[in-house]
């Protein structure tokens, strides 16, 4: 019993341990502009979003810093490096230089019958590693040409 | 004044387990909530975050066996309820911190185990603190609670996401501290002190398993476990279906969600009250409550259907806000009725039984049933499916509530031990007393109210026709099959529902008829192993077996010879003698003269005859009546599953009516 109130005492430290760099208030540093949340679009669709330029700057960003768009798949934890297949349309990750993209193709294998798709942006640093939480998504109904 | 407090819906231990209840919901609902957002955060997809938040309902549902399987835990349910509403508020600020997704599931497992002391303490606490005629009532208030603890994460997200621009790990902390809340205003909870001792003395308490055995004997209680997956069903998964379907179809942003679900999981207080303005007409009737279960399930499932399928956003809202508030009085009135038909001291089990039904069956299978179903037909089917089981679980009610009366007399006829059990005409208590047995096999009933006794240090012949119940009733008495009926009770303390392993422990030893050794093991292997059945240490073992080979010397030539190859009267003389390691208080003894020559059979009762002087009472069921009858003073005869002949085994030889069917020639004989 004693055992067992330590392991759960401990819990809340161990899920707590290094709370540095975590977001309680949205910078809404990175904002998707358009098109709309849930919007029905065909491919190819331009995606435009937003960059708070100051909070890059106090996020540790220089001038390399720039968004990386996520289809249909996860980014990296933040401070991290995006570790999986070379960015493209196919992976389903995109290198995105300034504030818009146009997505031409879902990328292989995230077909589905429902045509719902997710698409996530967060910052990266020059080095590609994941500047802080922020991040932004879009969930779209993409029908078939 | 107390029982005033007693008396009332709102009692301070219903006010303080409803708050608990709710802090604990508040946590799993916001990751539910929010699971985009984290996975974003900590850089996994929405779907792991998902299978997270359902590891919390898988370890809420473990957690509950350790928690009714100890008794001191049982002791102090009150205690640990608090404890863990505090801690699981702690777990919850700290997983607002979380930084890597392990963390999170660290956290949320803490959480789940900490919400084990809700579905296992809270409503026995209910059932133990307020009058039996209080029930429905006391648990119609306690599930107010929990519905505005459902409602309060999404209006929260709503709040503190939508307007206040703050994100998950705000809405985490605020939980967290909202549960702290709840649980520093619950900290005068005391283990409630029940009007008469009913909770069982330390030796005879069942655990998990063996309660679970118990219960599962009563049909209502096996039915309504069903209720129970379509309730758990009806709430986190239901929850996450409605919310993606709001986001589907309707494109309302978190705000616009939370809102809005924060609202239709509000009606369910008015269901509640509906629920309970019925139950306080029937309170004391589980038929009555079951029946009015099944009326709420039924317009649960209706509503939520329409509203999945309906053409606007307006009169979706209103038939789900309908739909949950017809769902949310199906745990009082299911429990209510569910408590009324089992003993005071497994109501832990049973909640913990319903609580297991809820968490795993209806949290994580809810998830596995309808998350392929949302995935390749979208939300709405989805929330279709959930709502028809709600239907299926009316049609279930209402069997249910057929079965309560068979229920309810089972439950009458087997009380769970009461330290105050009847004793014997002379004051002594008898060794083994079995009243009113039924006992089946399958829908095959074999045993009819069989009533049997051995004093202390006697020994009885059971006889009978072939197939009479003879080794059945040695079955129940060593907890090998549990009785449907009836109560067996070892020196007075009940062992109806125990299991064979504490019944060894506590006394009783069987030696089955041609069965009792393991032949590819030697001798001394076969009674080394009866020693540590017990768990006994070694030098214990050693003089048990050194003992038993005193006794029998022909097994003593043969202790490194293989069982199989024994004759079979040594084969029964060493049954007898791993009897003795054990020295137990109780020796069933099943068929030893079967297939033996009479010179052999003369020497083992001879065996059995000392094991009886040694102090152990024995019972000896005998084919050979005339065998028996010489051995003992005292006989029954069985015939049919019931008791034909209880009295001096002189008596016995002077019925033919009885002896006639089998044994007369034998018998009269008299040789």
């Amino acid at each position: 019993m004693r055992r067992a109130l330590l392991l759960l005492a401990l819990a809340p430290v161990l899920a707590g341990c290094g709370p540095n760099g975590v977001l309680l208030h949205d910078p809404h540093a990175l904002s998707f502009v358009t098109p709309q949340r849930y919007a029905t679009v065909r491919l190819p669709v331009i995606l435009r979003w937003t960059v708070d330029k100051a909070w890059v700057a106090s996020a540790g960003g220089t001038d390399g810093a720039h968004a990386m768009l996520f289809v249909d798949r996860s980014p990296m934890a933040p401070g991290e490096v995006f570790q999986g297949a070379t960015p493209t349309d196919r992976s389903g990750v995109v290198d995105a230089a300034g504030t818009t993209y146009t997505l031409a193709s879902l990328p292989a294998g995230s077909e589905n019958a429902r045509g719902r798709h997710e698409v996530t942006v967060v910052l990266v640093d020059r080095g590609g590693h994941r500047l802080g939480e922020v991040s932004d998504y879009l969930q779209l109904q993409v029908v078939r040409q | 004044m107390m029982r005033a407090a007693r008396d009332r819906a709102l009692s301070y231990p219903v006010v303080a387990l409803g708050l608990l209840a709710a802090g604990a919901q508040a946590m799993p609902a916001v990751v539910l909530m929010m699971s985009p957002e984290i996975g974003h955060a900590l850089g996994v997809g929405t779907s792991v975050v998902a299978a997270m938040a359902a590891l919390y309902q898988a370890a809420a549902a473990l957690a509950t066996v350790p928690l009714v399987d100890d008794a001191a835990r049982q002791r102090r349910r009150a205690l640990l309820a608090v404890l863990a509403g505090a801690i699981a508020a702690v777990v919850a600020v700290a997983m607002g911190l979380a930084v890597a997704w392990w963390q999170l599931a660290v956290a949320l497992l803490a959480g789940g185990a900490l919400s084990g002391t809700v579905l296992a303490y809270h409503t026995p606490l209910i059932a133990d603190s307020v009058p039996r005629a209080r029930w429905a009532a006391s648990l119609s208030a306690y599930q107010g609670f929990r519905v505005v603890g459902r409602a309060v994460p999404f209006l929260l997200v709503a709040a503190l996401v939508a307007r206040l621009g703050l994100t998950w790990r705000a809405c985490l902390l605020c939980t967290g501290m909202l549960a702290l809340i709840a649980a520093a205003l619950a900290v005068r909870l005391r283990e409630p002190q029940p009007d008469s001792p009913r909770m069982q003395s330390g030796n005879a308490r069942l655990g998990f398993a063996e309660g679970t055995a118990r219960l599962l004997i009563l049909p209502t209680v096996k039915a309504t476990l069903r209720i129970y997956v379509v309730i758990g069903i009806l709430l986190a998964p239901l929850e996450v279906y409605l919310a993606a379907l709001l986001a589907d179809r309707w494109q309302l942003d978190l705000g616009g969600r939370g809102v809005l679900l924060g609202c239709v999981e509000a009606a369910g207080v008015i269901g509640v009250v509906t629920g309970l303005r019925g139950a306080r007409a029937s309170t004391s009737e589980p038929a009555a409550l079951l029946r009015r279960a099944a009326l709420f399930a039924a317009v649960a499932g209706a509503a939520l259907t329409v509203g999945a399928l309906s053409p606007t956003l307006a009169l979706s809202a209103v038939a789900w806000g309908i739909g949950l508030a017809a769902a949310a009085p199906l745990f009082p009135l299911v429990t209510a009725a569910t408590c009324a038909l089992v003993p005071d001291a497994l109501r832990t089990h049973l909640a913990a039984l319903q609580g297991i039904a809820m968490a795993a069956g209806g949290g994580i299978g809810g998830l596995l049933l309808l998350a392929p179903i949302a995935g390749q037909y979208g939300p709405a089917p989805a929330v279709v499916v959930a709502a028809i089981s709600a239907l299926l679980a009316a049609q279930r009610l209402r069997s249910a509530a057929r079965q309560a009366e068979t229920s309810r007399q089972q439950a009458e006829r087997a009380p769970a031990a009461d330290p105050m059990r009847p004793r014997g005409g002379d004051g002594r208590v008898p060794m083994l007393t079995c009243r009113g047995l039924d006992f089946s096999y399958g829908r095959v009933q074999v045993l009819f109210g069989v009533d049997f006794a051995v004093e202390d240090g006697e020994m009885v012949a059971l006889l009978g026709t072939n197939g009479a119940g003879k080794s059945t009733l040695l079955k129940a008495i060593a907890g090998l099959g549990l009785p449907t009926a009836g109560t067996i009770d070892l020196a007075g303390e009940d062992i109806t529902y125990l299991n064979s392993q504490r019944r060894v422990r506590l006394g009783i030893s069987q030696v089955p008829g041609g069965k009792a050794v393991f032949g590819p093991l030697t001798v001394v292997e076969n009674l080394r192993l009866f020693g540590y059945s017990l768990g006994r240490n070694r030098r214990e073992v050693d003089r048990g077996i050194d003992a038993s080979l005193a006794m029998f010397p022909r097994l003593a030539e043969r202790r490194n010879q293989k069982a199989g190859t024994l004759s079979g009267g040594e084969q029964q003389m060493l049954g007898l003698s791993q009897v003795l390691i054990l020295r137990p208080r109780l020796v069933c003894i099943d068929e030893l003269s079967l297939g033996l020559a009479p010179k052999v059979v003369g020497e083992l009762m001879v065996m059995v005859r000392r094991i009886n002087q040694a102090g152990s009472s024995v019972v000896l069921v005998e084919q050979s009546v005339n065998i028996a009858l010489r051995l003992v003073e005292h006989a029954y005869f069985m015939e049919r599953g019931q008791v034909r002949f209880d009295g001096r085994a002189r008596e016995l030889m002077e019925r033919p009516d009885l002896l006639r069917s089998v044994f007369l020639q034998g018998a009269g004989g008299g040789g």
